[in-house]
């Protein structure tokens, strides 16, 4: 068909703004439309031209449903819920996601955020316990860091120390180890499960290794014996005096592992 | 009906957003487009559904609307028969009156009482004044034209309708359209 031809591009029109047309010939006209400029003007020459013939139509009032359908698909309903009632749900899950934030924070910092960049941000240790391990004169040999409920225990060694195997606390058998409390725990001792102390333990143990029997035989904790800054005495000293000063690489060896040794107050 | 400029002034409004100028051109202009789909398609469930539809292409296409281009009602008018006259011409609804048709012969919409088609295309004529303009066109081709306009039947259905050979009727269409056009664009 040669849509060229404007006396043609006027009787399809009509014939569309009319209504006579078939729904396939509606489609063709339609897509014209579009793609036509011509098309499209001669449809609104059309609708303008018979325009009035739709004024004799009588009107009637629509039933009410067919507003709160209109209102409803175009978002009006939901818009009518405006002022504090259409704040109130996204302000309430907000102040609770503030709220659960601040508090998993406050039990966990590293939870969210590595704890090196805490330490960074706050130019100080998080809640930490920190464990000062000391030969028989009483000096400052190893020591040992972790946060509140962190997983790894950090130890470093403060000074060249023979192997202490020979040397015994006053109670003849253990080392001691004296607690730094940390801010939020003062008065506390620490608290380590012999499977945290023992998880910084060589993966090899090394000659001087008790054997794992022994070990799960001697659960380890560190015990109190008095408030902050006293000496903490560790129940299983061997294992800890032998292998931490070779635990620098802080491999875990599960076999050294106790899952159900907890800390316990002497 | 509201005037031109309160109709082009709401639709501007609506185009922006603006809900109460949305409702406002809704009951401005609703009675009269859902007189025109009640008489194309003469069950009011589907009368409600396109005017639903078009009111939510304008609030939807308000931005498109051009003053230039075309009176607000001309405009608006054109949506809902569009809407109105595809929905007629759609499968579900001839099976839907095809059924009416061949079991009870009736539907449960209560008794028409408005003009016929060619009653209110003699209306028109009498308020545009073109009725003496239209006297060429006569009897059964009026009754064409009124059918296919008022009533949305395509050229099968009215030859069905009058019960005349559907060549007939297409010429009968075409010539009244080209009358149509030379009365209603005559100066008044």
């Amino acid at each position: 068909m040669n849509y060229d031809r404007a006396d043609l591009l006027d009787r399809l029109a009509a014939e569309y703004v009319f209504g006579s047309m078939t729904s396939r010939a509606r489609r063709r006209f339609e897509r014209l439309r579009v793609e036509l400029p011509a098309a499209e003007s001669a449809a609104r020459e059309w609708e303008r031209r018979l325009m009035p013939l739709s004024q004799s139509v009588p009107p009637e009032a629509p039933p009410p449903r067919v507003w709160q359908g209109i209102d409803r698909r175009t978002g009006g309903a939901r818009r009518a819920e405006t002022g504090w009632r259409a704040w109130l749900k996204p302000a309430l899950g907000f102040a609770f996601g503030v709220v659960a934030t601040i508090g998993l924070l406050q039990v966990d910092p590293g939870a969210l955020v590595p704890i090196d960049d805490i330490v960074q941000a706050r130019g100080t240790l998080p809640q930490s316990y920190v464990g000062l391990l000391t030969d028989a004169q009483n000096n400052a040999v190893l020591l040992l860091s972790s946060t509140r409920h962190g997983r790894t225990l950090s130890v470093k060694r403060l000074r060249p120390q023979d192997e202490p195997g020979h040397h015994e606390n006053e109670d003849g058998q253990y080392p001691v180890f004296h607690q730094i409390p940390g801010p939020a725990d003062a008065g506390h001792c620490v608290q380590f499960s012999a499977a945290r102390l023992l998880n910084c333990l060589p993966r090899r143990a090394g000659p001087q290794a008790p054997p794992p029997t022994r070990l799960h035989s001697r659960p380890g904790a560190i015990a109190p014996s008095g408030g902050a800054r006293t000496p903490c005495r560790i129940v299983c000293p061997v294992l800890a005096w032998r292998q931490a000063p070779k635990a620098f690489g802080g491999h875990a060896d599960e076999r050294f592992l106790d899952p159900v040794a907890e800390g316990r107050r002497a | 009906m509201a005037d031109v400029a309160h109709l082009q002034s709401l639709l501007s409004r609506v185009a922006l957003g603006d809900r109460k100028a949305f409702r406002a051109l809704y009951d401005a202009a609703a009675p009269s487009l859902f007189g025109v789909a009640l008489r194309i398609l003469k069950r009011r469930d589907r009368a409600e559904d396109v005017l639903q539809d078009a009111f939510v292409s304008v609030w939807q296409r308000a931005a498109s609307y051009s003053a230039a281009a075309s009176q607000p009602m001309t405009w608006l008018t054109a949506i809902v028969r569009n809407r109105a006259l595809d929905l007629l011409r759609g499968d579900t609804l001839r099976a839907t009156e095809s059924i009416h048709d061949e079991e009870t012969g009736e539907t449960n919409e209560p008794p028409d009482d408005r003009p016929d088609p060619l009653g209110l295309f003699e209306q028109a004529a009498d308020a545009l004044a073109i009725r003496g303009c239209l006297d060429e066109i006569k009897g059964p081709q009026r009754q064409c034209l009124a059918l296919a306009y008022y009533h949305g039947l395509s050229h099968s259905e009215v030859a069905e309708r009058i019960a005349s050979p559907i060549g007939s009727v297409k010429v009968w269409i075409r010539r009244g359209l080209e009358r149509l056009k030379r009365c209603l664009d005559r100066p008044t």
